[in-house]
């Protein structure tokens, strides 16, 4: 019976510590949506989302980032950086979601998610052309 | 709606819900049932094979006033690209998992024995769940807005990031893996039922095996399309899509071990039914992630909320509370037994590596699933990679240590050899360690995780040495794949954590050196292979062997989307990746530097002369149908002429000019920039010749340089670990095959 006891103590231990540190990362690691000016204040990473404006990307050489401004509802404007690959339809995307942090004047993201008009949604009725056959 | 493509669907579920009365019947006594039902289940099957065939017809036929051959595909493709249209979009994915699922019950029925009855009538519902969601999404329905008796000229094209031929196998692997789970979850609710607990676990642990092996190498696939697609550097991105096949695939492998604890203690009875109920429970759930929309706002893939979050939301319900209710009402009959294994037996070992195994499936799926579990709370959020990484280790840790002790363990204790051969893996073990460290590993976890990694790669390659020498093939499996996945810990932790990276600036024909190799950037210039553009870079190492890499970057006409391929290229120690991140055509010279000459006709520009002898057609078409013109100078300077062919070439990402070098001091290059074929002239620029005017820019092109070390012991230990799993799937078939079966199986 001690032996017993001795197993599920030490089982219950292990259990509430994995369940604590499995917690305790998720807590630390996520990574609300919030509005540019809370992510402006925060010292965490933060996800903010906006639609690029026009013309606004360039590739800084020298800090080998790409930096863009992302635009919301409201009108504010935020830089944004990203170390990294331009994604592929960058350009023609209606909105960016960038997460990352706020640093100096401008957001150093991480990872960027490029939303595009979906391929086949609402495009359909205007981008065939039509062939008498 | 094409019409024999729906009939085909009807049928088969048709057939499927008639084959799941008929099973019923035959529960009842009905001695004729059992026939009918399994001829019905052959119906189903055939419908199914039908419907797959008209969607490929479909496809292959450029049918396009369906929608889904519309918007997957084009005239352009080629026939294995056409084929793997065929899964991807969501419906066509559907059917080839629907496929999947039917065949694999063609050799399930034969082998279920006593259990056929009820587990097929399970089986037929977890089948028709998918056919649900077919004739609700159907693959069949038309292109919507389309004037009557027209048809599209051409469909939008397959995602060229899919035009891979890694992702041509990686789904049909995967959706067998899907389907698969099922079978270990019908046998398992047939067996509450049936109050049978312990035969399911021999008829079930192949089918479990062929989940581990199929989905291990989908994810194989799927990392190793993503590190030569992607160009981001790596295999795997925590992305909700390949933790959806992630999580399933450590459930799997948990089960198996689950099975062959109660085969050989007869005991963990409740623990298997779980989880047996679980990994196919895990499949639905993922399926409803990924496909139902509700991760849209978090995921670089596209998910599109096709109207099917309903069905997928009510199968998740149905079978979670199918299988844990019936494991509920049977709870308290179920036999238990205390243990009396010391610490040191594999039975506890296993017991823990499960727990290890469904500690990461469980983090893995809590991270995967933040966004909806926080929208409960707050606003939805989600974790990145830091999570995954930060949570997996210690569990990667603690199951290589464990990988690396089990191989002498029994079932009841240490075998006789067992401090002996610790002491030897251990000692081989500090030896690895040790050479690492010399080789300049750093950083306390990583030489932890490494050394671990050693461990496990080490204890069961000794083990399995052991086995093959002694003629025990068919016991080699589990050491096999075991020391497979200490070499794919070891091949995870050098690549990522050894990893050194740098950004490259390279003007067109000047060198930079960086990790030990000197880049020198070419221009830009037409893939051979793909007929795609791609910039062409000089890669010459400190030996003196060089090479050219061919990162391609071009713009894909259909959907206008930029797309980046690294260049990959595998050394012996290490791979050297190339990854484009931008390319800058420059400031084209001033007029000053061209010239235009017709054919015949003679030009001097500095200290050359050309002479146009004509255009050279026999470039011909390349790969990809781009048409390339030559023009055939004969240069002169300093009294020595040469021919030189500058070539321009037309792609479906526009004119692609390949520079050749002059003669001469300086490294100057000649381009062909235009030509009139009809008037027989061609415009030739002249670029690093001293005149050439202020303010031209030569074309720069910037990539992310990396050199990933040992990265090749990570796909080579996942292929040992998919061959160990197919050595224990044949050994485990066998041992099924070999047993009496309780009761005639053929009626």
């Amino acid at each position: 019976m001690n032996r017993r006891l001795a197993w599920s103590l030490a089982g219950g231990v292990a259990i509430a510590g994995f369940v604590a540190f499995g917690v305790g990362a998720f807590r630390d690691n996520l990574t609300p949506y919030v509005s540019f000016e809370k992510a402006r204040r925060s010292r965490d990473a933060v996800q903010v989302a906006g639609s690029l404006v026009p013309g606004s990307d360039r590739y800084d050489e020298a800090s080998s980032r790409l930096i863009f401004a992302i635009t919301d509802e409201g009108g504010d404007t935020l830089q944004v950086a990203y170390k990294g690959l331009k994604p592929g339809n960058f350009n023609e995307a209606t909105q960016i979601v960038a997460i990352g942090r706020y640093r100096g004047d401008r957001l150093e993201a991480e990872k960027l998610l490029v939303k595009c008009p979906s391929k086949y949604q609402g495009v359909e009725e205007k981008q065939y052309t039509s062939d008498p056959s | 709606m094409f019409v024999p493509g729906v009939v085909a669907l009807w049928a088969a579920a048709l057939a499927l819900v008639g084959s799941t009365v008929a099973y019923a019947r035959a529960l009842k006594g009905d001695a004729n049932a059992r026939s009918w039902a399994r001829q019905l289940y052959g119906l189903a099957v055939f419908a199914v094979v039908v419907a797959s065939a008209a969607l490929l017809y479909l496809i292959l036929s450029h049918d396009f006033r369906y929608h889904y051959v519309f918007s997957y595909s084009d005239r352009s493709l080629p026939l294995s690209y056409l084929i793997s249209t065929f899964w991807a979009g969501q419906e066509g994915s559907f059917l080839l998992w629907l496929l999947a699922g039917a065949l694999i019950g063609l050799p399930l029925i034969p082998t279920a024995r006593h259990y056929e009855n009820r587990t097929m009538i399970v089986y037929n519902l977890t089948l028709l769940a998918l056919a649900a969601i077919l004739l609700r999404q159907s693959p069949f329905r038309p292109l919507e807005g389309l004037p009557p008796g027209q048809a599209p000229f051409d469909g939008q094209g397959l995602n060229p990031l899919l035009q891979n031929p890694w992702m041509t196998i990686h789904p049909p692997v995967m959706f067998l893996g899907y389907a698969a789970t099922a079978v270990p979850f019908a046998f398992a609710v047939a067996a509450l039922v049936e109050r049978r607990y312990d035969e399911w676990v021999r008829a079930a642990l192949p089918w479990a095996l062929l989940t581990v092996v199929t989905l291990g190498a989908a994810i194989l696939l799927g990392g190793y399309w993503a590190y030569v697609t992607l160009g981001w550097g790596g295999y795997w991105g925590w992305d909700p899509v390949e933790n959806s096949s992630l999580v399933p695939w450590l459930a799997s492998a948990a089960l198996v071990h689950g099975m062959l604890l109660q085969r050989s203690r007869g005991r963990f009875r409740k623990l298997n039914f779980s989880l047996a109920i679980l990994s196919f429970v895990l499949v639905v759930y993922a399926t409803f992630l990924t496909r139902s929309g509700v991760l849209a706002d978090f995921s670089v893939h596209s998910f599109v909320d096709l109207g099917i979050t309903g069905w997928l939301v009510g199968n998740l319900a149905v079978f979670t509370v199918l299988g844990f209710t019936i494991l509920a009402w049977r709870a308290r009959e179920i036999p238990t037994s205390p243990g009396d294994e010391p610490f040191l037996s594999r039975t506890v070992f296993f017991v823990l590596g499960i727990a290890a195994l469904l500690g990461s499936a469980a983090l893995v799926l809590l991270g995967t699933s933040a966004p909806l579990i926080t929208r409960l709370f707050t606003q939805p959020a989600q974790v990145g990679p830091a999570f995954y990484n930060r949570v997996t280790l210690p569990i990667g840790i603690l199951l290589a240590v464990l990988l690396g002790v089990v191989p002498y363990l029994q079932w009841r204790g240490r075998s006789p050899e067992f401090v002996r051969r610790l002491l030897l893996s251990l000692a081989l073990t500090a030896v690895a360690t040790s050479a690492a460290l010399l080789l300049g590993a750093r950083g306390l976890l990583f030489v932890t995780f490494l050394a671990a990694s050693f461990f496990a790669l080490l204890a069961n390659l000794v083990k399995t040495v052991e086995a093959l020498a002694g003629g025990r093939l068919r016991q080699a499996g589990g050491p096999l794949a075991h020391a497979g996945l200490g070499l794919m810990l070891a091949g995870i932790v050098t690549s990522s954590a050894f990893d050194r990276t740098e950004k490259l600036v390279l003007p067109l024909g000047e060198s930079r050196e960086a990790l030990g190799y000197t880049f020198t950037f070419k221009g830009p210039e037409v893939d051979p292979a793909s007929g795609r553009q791609a910039m062409a870079v000089d890669v010459r190492s400190g030996d003196g062997t060089s090479y050219v890499a061919r990162p391609k970057m071009f713009r894909n006409e259909k959907s206008n989307q930029l797309v980046a391929n690294p260049d990959v290229k595998v050394f012996l120690t290490h791979d050297l990746y190339v990854s484009p991140i931008e390319f800058d055509p420059g400031q084209p010279a001033d007029a000053g530097a061209a010239v235009e000459i017709g054919k015949g006709e003679t030009a001097t520009f500095g200290p050359y002369t050309l002479t146009f002898r004509g255009f050279d057609m026999g470039g011909g078409h390349g790969g990809g149908g781009q048409i390339t013109i030559g023009a055939v100078l004969e240069v002169t300077t300093d009294g020595a002429s040469q021919t030189v062919t500058p070539t321009l070439a037309a792609t479906d990402s526009g004119f692609v000019s390949r520079p050749v070098p002059l003669p001469g001091p300086g490294g100057a290059t000649l381009t062909l920039s235009g030509v009139n074929a009809s008037q027989g002239r061609a415009r030739l620029v002249f670029s690093g010749v001293g005149q050439e005017a202020k303010g031209g820019q030569p074309m720069r092109f910037s990539a992310d340089v990396s050199v990933k070390p040992l990265i090749g012991l990570l796909w080579l230990g996942l292929v040992l670990l998919l061959a160990g799993g197919v050595l224990a799937l044949v050994r485990r078939a066998g041992d099924f095959a070999a047993t009496t079966p309780g009761e005639p199986s053929s009626a």
